[in-house]
């Protein structure tokens, strides 16, 4: 996408956004100016996205296109999204696998994801990782690591 | 009082361990001190303020004096305030002058750091004082003029930062109320009552988008191989580096203070300048040594200046700032201008390890250069899970919550579009940490006035204080339109703009 379509479909977002920002603030209660209720700063906020977001609209019809700006951009690629799922999975794992066993899958399916190795010296690496934030973070700094299901 | 604090055994380690994984992280590109801090902000938990703020500290200034090792022998930047040390700073490496350029960027650096400490300690103090007399309005006035020099500053369209900044300012919103004591925003997330957690933003905006950015191209290191050789520049290097450090420094140092003005600008600025006065100006480029000296000491002088507005109005410049700030909360130090009266051991204590750490890092850079060179062989495919891991284990580990996980991930998802999409993710950190003391300075001066918004106009300072924040904003669009084709006369001029369309 090149920068002008961006900047117009980002506005619109943004637009959106404050829109709803400033509904929902209304309903919270503005208070009074004497007493000002909850709602003011996300109503001011609001009301400047809305503003702000009109800005960058016209500016994009408006601006001169310069040399940098008319590439098109590619948004995101493959292994950034299956990173983000990896993230996700592990997140939710978290807790019910325990730290061990889905820290090791997580650092394991990781190590792979941009060049293949030998699946030992990835799973080997992943053991030695996962030995050291044992060693630093639960028995130094005593910061609480969940077990899962299996007890560890 | 701050030379005995600071010279306790436990605070020298502290300070050591900051300086060392400082430079560590800046050697490492794809992680910043920004996401480092935040990572080993809950590491702290256990230890007393004083010492914590000196190991976070360290790792900030440590990390501007790790960014040109990288930036000098592999020609990639490690850390922001490093990338123009690369123009000259490579070439010098191609020409079997690593070990020169390296000497050089270390002293640099050293020189700007000790006059940024020295800074520090007298201007702080003074700034402190005249900021107690700001009541409520002056206050507010004073983050809107923070939030307007930062959009100024800022690279790319100014309309999108300021918008950045609302976000940020809305993102503060999110959580309980402090007046009414309603959740707002929350969405029934318990998670979210404390509000979303400076800690999770800068991982995410910081530590996982920056991931995301590096895993769109193969990320293909050149591997440093001949070994360096004379460590110690000569006598002539002095004499061509020196005036450049000095410039440096002093640009450095004034830009710090400033919010938005950091390494980035700073280096610009001190590298057009040097070009601008040098005997030799097709030089650079092509290896010349000031074009080293002078962007190593700017970014150096500017991250140690930063501290300034913290320590002294509670005022963060930049997200590093943001997060530290964020970590004297977490510790019970509440900042502004009552926190030089209030803890007077603290900022002893982080002053005067701050000339120590600098110390440390002029020793830690020369003879450990080995070190890391070894450091930046470990493959990407390595590192960036390890980041990852990292930067989730951080968020994790302040409120043992997988909820803060999600949230981190959000904001990665989140800062990596951001980027694409051309937004500044500065004004957003930047604003979320400052959201609390405003909306409080705000309703206070309502209170005081009765409801009316002119007390932000009545008040001689206030008033002053909004101008400049107009000023500020309104500038740039009028020149525009006035000066159309002028030429620059001034060389600042000239690195403003080389770090404005950075």
């Amino acid at each position: 996408m090149k920068l002008r379509n961006r900047d117009k479909k980002s506005s619109v977002f943004w637009f959106v956004l404050g829109g709803v920002v400033v509904i929902t603030s209304l309903r919270t209660g503005v208070g009074t100016l004497t007493s000002p209720g909850p709602g003011l700063l996300p109503l001011i906020g609001g009301l400047l996205m809305i503003l702000l977001s009109l800005v960058i609209f016209l500016q994009a019809f408006s601006r001169e296109a310069k040399e940098s700006e008319q590439e098109s951009v590619k948004i995101g690629n493959w292994r950034i999204w299956l990173v983000t799922l990896c993230l996700v999975f592990y997140a939710f794992t978290f807790n019910k696998l325990g730290f061990t066993i889905a820290t090791f899958l997580f650092l394991g399916f990781l190590f792979q994801l941009l060049e293949r190795k030998s699946w030992l010296m990835t799973g080997l690496t992943a053991a030695a990782t996962i030995l050291c934030v044992y060693l630093v973070f639960y028995v130094w700094l005593q910061v609480q690591l969940p077990r899962g299901f299996l007890g560890f | 009082m701050g030379l005995s604090t600071s010279l306790q055994p436990m605070n020298l380690l502290l300070c050591f361990v900051g300086c060392f994984v400082g430079t560590l992280i800046g050697v490492l590109p794809g992680i910043g001190p920004a996401g480092t801090i935040a990572l080993l902000l809950p590491a702290t938990f256990r230890i007393n303020p004083v010492g914590a703020i000196i190991m976070l500290a360290g790792i900030y200034y440590g990390a501007a004096y790790g960014g040109s090792t990288t930036s000098i022998l592999v020609n990639i930047p490690g850390e922001v305030g490093s990338v123009v040390t690369c123009l000259d700073g490579y070439q010098m490496t191609k020409q079997g002058r690593a070990g020169p350029a390296l000497g050089v960027a270390a002293f640099g650096s050293f020189i700007a750091g000790t006059i940024g400490v020295i800074g520090l300690m007298f201007l702080a103090p003074e700034l402190s004082r005249i900021a107690l007399s700001f009541g409520p309005p002056e206050y507010c006035s004073l983050i809107v003029l923070a939030l307007a020099i930062l959009t100024f500053l800022s690279s790319g369209s100014m309309a999108k930062s300021l918008l950045m900044a609302v976000f940020g300012l809305l993102l503060g919103c999110i959580g309980i109320d402090p007046v009414s004591g309603n959740a707002r925003y929350t969405f029934g997330i318990p998670a979210l009552l404390d509000g979303v957690g400076i800690v999770n933003m800068a991982m995410g905006l910081y530590g996982i988008a920056e991931v995301f950015e590096n895993l769109e191209q193969e990320v293909v290191r050149t591997v440093f191989k001949d070994r360096i050789k004379n460590l110690f520049p000569t006598l002539k290097d002095w004499k061509d580096s020196i005036g450049a450090m000095i410039r440096g420094s002093f640009i450095g140092c004034f830009l710090g203070i400033l919010p938005g003005g950091g390494a980035i600008i700073s280096s610009f600025l001190s590298y057009a300048v040097e070009k601008r006065v040098s005997k030799h100006p097709e030089r650079f480029g092509k290896g010349e040594i000031a074009g080293v000296a002078a962007p190593e000491a700017a970014n150096n002088g500017a991250s140690q200046t930063a501290f300034i507005p913290l320590l002294s109005m509670g005022i963060p410049g930049n997200s590093v700032t943001a997060v530290l700030m964020g970590a004297l909360i977490i510790h019970g130090v509440q900042p502004g201008p009552l926190l030089i009266p209030r803890h007077p051991d603290l900022f002893w204590g982080v002053v005067m390890s701050m000339y120590i750490g600098n110390i440390m890092l002029l020793i830690l850079n020369l003879p450990l250069i080995g070190l890391w060179v070894q450091v930046l062989k470990v493959p990407y495919r390595l590192l960036f899970p390890l980041i990852v891991f990292f930067t989730l284990l951080g968020s994790y580990a302040t409120n043992y919550s997988v909820e803060d996980l999600y949230i981190t991930i959000i904001f990665g998802v989140l800062g990596y579009l951001l980027r694409k999409f051309n937004y500044q993710l500065v004004p957003i950190v930047l604003a979320y940490i400052l959201c609390p003391l405003f909306e409080q300075a705000l309703r206070q001066s309502l209170l005081i006035s009765d409801g009316s918004f002119t007390i932000f106009f009545r008040r001689p300072l206030s008033l002053v204080l909004l101008a400049l924040a107009f000023f500020a904003l309104v500038f740039p669009a009028v020149k525009r339109r006035v000066w159309k084709e002028a030429k620059p006369k001034f060389p600042w001029k000239s690195g403003l703009k080389i770090g404005l369309s950075y």
